[in-house]
């Protein structure tokens, strides 16, 4: 047999070798690895999923309200005065004729829900009612559920649906938000509630009550649109936290880049573009550059002999000078993202308090330094050992934002990112290597 | 079930075809996983993996260039080869390049079998036994090797020279050690 003919020889017995394997095993593990999956991608699809279902509901809601209301044509332009009290209050109560009291209160109701709809106010359409709408309705539901039976069933066939529009306008906003604020005559509505129907003297205050219900957000009766287009500038800063994983067992390796690796940060610039629904519901979008540095110390101890030692005397201290070095590395990974966020933002007069959530669209990832591996520092200036695309991450932000004049807007944005994937690339390099960064973020915005 | 069947089952992604497939396939392909396979990144690993991957891919797979079994060997290659460049930081120190040429006599390694030679095989250092193994089993040439692991053709055809003279010293050393087991 010669030369090739061990190769011959060997490619037979090997080629077609069947290894005793078991198939059970395999496929189970097979399906193991096939159900990995990451948790925190659930998290944030189902709390954008909420805030999505929110926001449809809420729309929904609108959309209901509206066309059951039917306040304004699409056309009509309303132009009416506050009703004085004592139109009302000059009204005979017959006390005996329960019929005609009822009579009497259903059609004032009526009248007072539908004649004075917008009080001293002017709608230029059909689109501005929508928001008065939603504060009136939720008035009127408040006070059907305080009067008594008798009387709420002489309350127009009108539902209201939506609560939120009342609970936030407290007393202290009230004045900021509506034009006509006086919802402190809310406070005549336990009178009602504890008085038979009979011998109420309820046309004086449900007279007032009604002309609180239509009060009227400022911006709503400025603004004819449904969204709002915002455009601004951003930075925000980071602490990293970096979360590196050995796939194999490069243990070591680890180790070394563990103890090494002090510091971490992230900082961005971008442009962003807000759409705002008059629901609260925003759409956010723009383009960020980010940079992670990190920086490394490795440090080295080398022994310098003074004199000639003797060899029994080595180690000792006495002849041998003992430096530490440390070589520090700086490293920087540079990034241009495009985030897509969801998110709902509650205004609260000249401020407003939002969440968002969404997804960061990684085009480019460039690095440059250099990574530990076991006692020495490897170039990888953008080499092989990392992705130059990383894919998608994950973002979650709160925002405080505070209108600084009718055009432009300052937020402050504490945010969240989460670096699902690793940097390094699965292919080439076994560590993996994720980011958690914890910062703040600030952005100027204008409305155009 | 026949192979165009559960190449049709795994293709519409059913459990059933792909069990069928890896109970079929899977001791064939664990002897190329084993041949390729490193200490700590283990065959059954490779072949994990690969079979994933086959999942995956299977919709790819074009019987007019070749053999079902031969895609799937050449899949279960490239996972190999790249769960190996994937550890190669913490293997490129482990190997030496002192080897001496031994000559061998033929009828040797005629005892030896399909397991033992694995065995040997899987002893060889990295880069000797990956050039080996594309070279003299699966049949690359030098050109689509030296592609493969990004080497010079030179340094291919380096590496299985040295692969074969470590190969037959082993061959020797093993026969001596049977040898000693059997009069021992």
């Amino acid at each position: 047999m010669g030369k090739d003919r061990l190769e011959e020889y060997i490619k037979d017995q090997v080629f077609d070798h069947h290894s005793e394997v078991d198939p059970d095993l395999i496929w189970d593990n097979i399906q193991k690895k096939k159900r990995k999956k990451r948790p925190f991608l659930w998290i944030i699809s189902g709390l954008i999923g909420v805030i999505i279902m929110g926001i449809v509901i809420n729309l929904f809601l609108n959309n209901e309200t509206e066309d059951q209301f039917g306040l304004a044509s699409e056309s009509q332009t309303f132009e009416t005065e506050a009703v004085s009290n004592s139109n009302y209050s000059s009204h005979d109560i017959i006390e005996d004729d329960q019929e005609l009291i009822l009579q009497e209160v259903k059609k004032e109701i009526t009248e007072s829900v539908e004649a004075y709809p917008i009080s001293k106010q002017k709608l230029k359409s059909k689109k501005q009612s929508d928001s008065p709408n939603i504060v009136g309705i939720t008035m009127t539901e408040v006070f059907r559920e305080k009067v008594n039976s008798n009387i709420h069933s002489l309350l127009p066939k009108r539902k209201g649906a939506l609560n939120v529009s009342f609970s936030k306008a407290n007393s202290s906003q009230i004045n900021e938000k509506y034009d006509n604020p006086r919802l402190a005559t809310l406070g005549l509505l336990p009178q009602i509630q504890s008085s038979n129907p009979t011998n109420l003297l309820f046309d004086r205050n449900l007279i007032q009550i009604d002309s609180d219900v239509f009060l009227l957000p400022k911006e709503t009766i400025e603004r004819s649109e449904n969204w709002t287009k915002a455009i601004g500038v951003s930075g925000s800063y980071l602490k990293g936290w970096r979360n590196l994983k050995s796939k194999d067992s490069l243990e070591q390796g680890l180790d070394y880049r563990l103890r090494s690796e002090k510091f971490m940060e992230e900082w961005g610039l971008g442009i962003n573009f807000d759409l705002q629904h008059r629901s609260g519901f925003v759409i956010s979008t723009g383009l960020n550059y980010n940079q992670i540095n990190d920086r490394s110390i490795l440090s080295s101890v080398t022994e310098e002999l003074l004199v000639p030692t003797p060899e029994e005397l080595a180690g000792t201290g006495v002849y041998q000078n003992i430096f530490v070095r440390e070589r520090v590395r700086y490293n920087k990974i540079r990034m241009i993202d495009v985030p897509l966020r969801l998110g709902y933002s509650w205004q609260l007069g000249h401020q407003a308090l939002s969440v968002q959530a969404g997804l960061i669209f990684n085009i480019s990832t460039a690095t440059k330094g250099n990574i530990i591996n076991f006692d020495e520092f490897l170039e990888v200036s953008n080499s092989e050992y990392f992705r130059k695309n990383l894919g998608v991450s994950y973002e979650f932000l709160i925002g405080y934002h505070q209108r600084i004049n009718d055009n432009w807007k300052l937020s402050i944005l504490p945010s969240f990112k989460y670096y699902g994937k690793s940097f390094t690339n699965p292919d080439v390099y076994s560590i993996e290597q994720r980011y958690i960064n914890l910062g703040l973020g600030m952005r100027l915005s204008r409305k155009f | 079930m026949t192979v165009a069947e559960i190449i049709s089952a795994c293709i519409k992604g059913s459990p059933k075809g792909q069990r069928e497939l890896v109970r079929r396939y899977a001791p064939m392909l664990m002897t190329v996983s084993r041949r390729y396979a490193l200490a700590h990144y283990g065959a059954q690993d490779i072949l994990q993996d690969s079979f994933i991957r086959i999942f995956k891919a299977i919709n790819q797979y074009d019987d007019s260039r070749g053999s079902f079994e031969g895609w799937m060997r050449k899949i279960t290659i490239n996972t190999a080869l790249q769960a190996i460049k994937k550890n190669r930081l913490k293997t490129n120190n482990l190997e030496s390049d002192e080897i001496k040429v031994t000559s061998v006599d033929p009828d040797i390694y005629q005892k030896l079998n399909a397991e033992e030679l694995l065995e040997l095989i899987k002893e060889l250092p990295e880069k000797y036994r990956l050039v080996f193994n594309l070279n003299c089993v699966e049949g690359y040439s030098h050109k689509e090797i030296a592609q493969l692991l990004e080497i010079e053709e030179a340094s291919s055809r380096s590496n299985l020279s040295r692969a074969k003279s470590l190969l037959r010293k082993k061959i020797l050393a093993n026969k001596e050690h049977m040898s000693w087991v059997r009069t021992g």
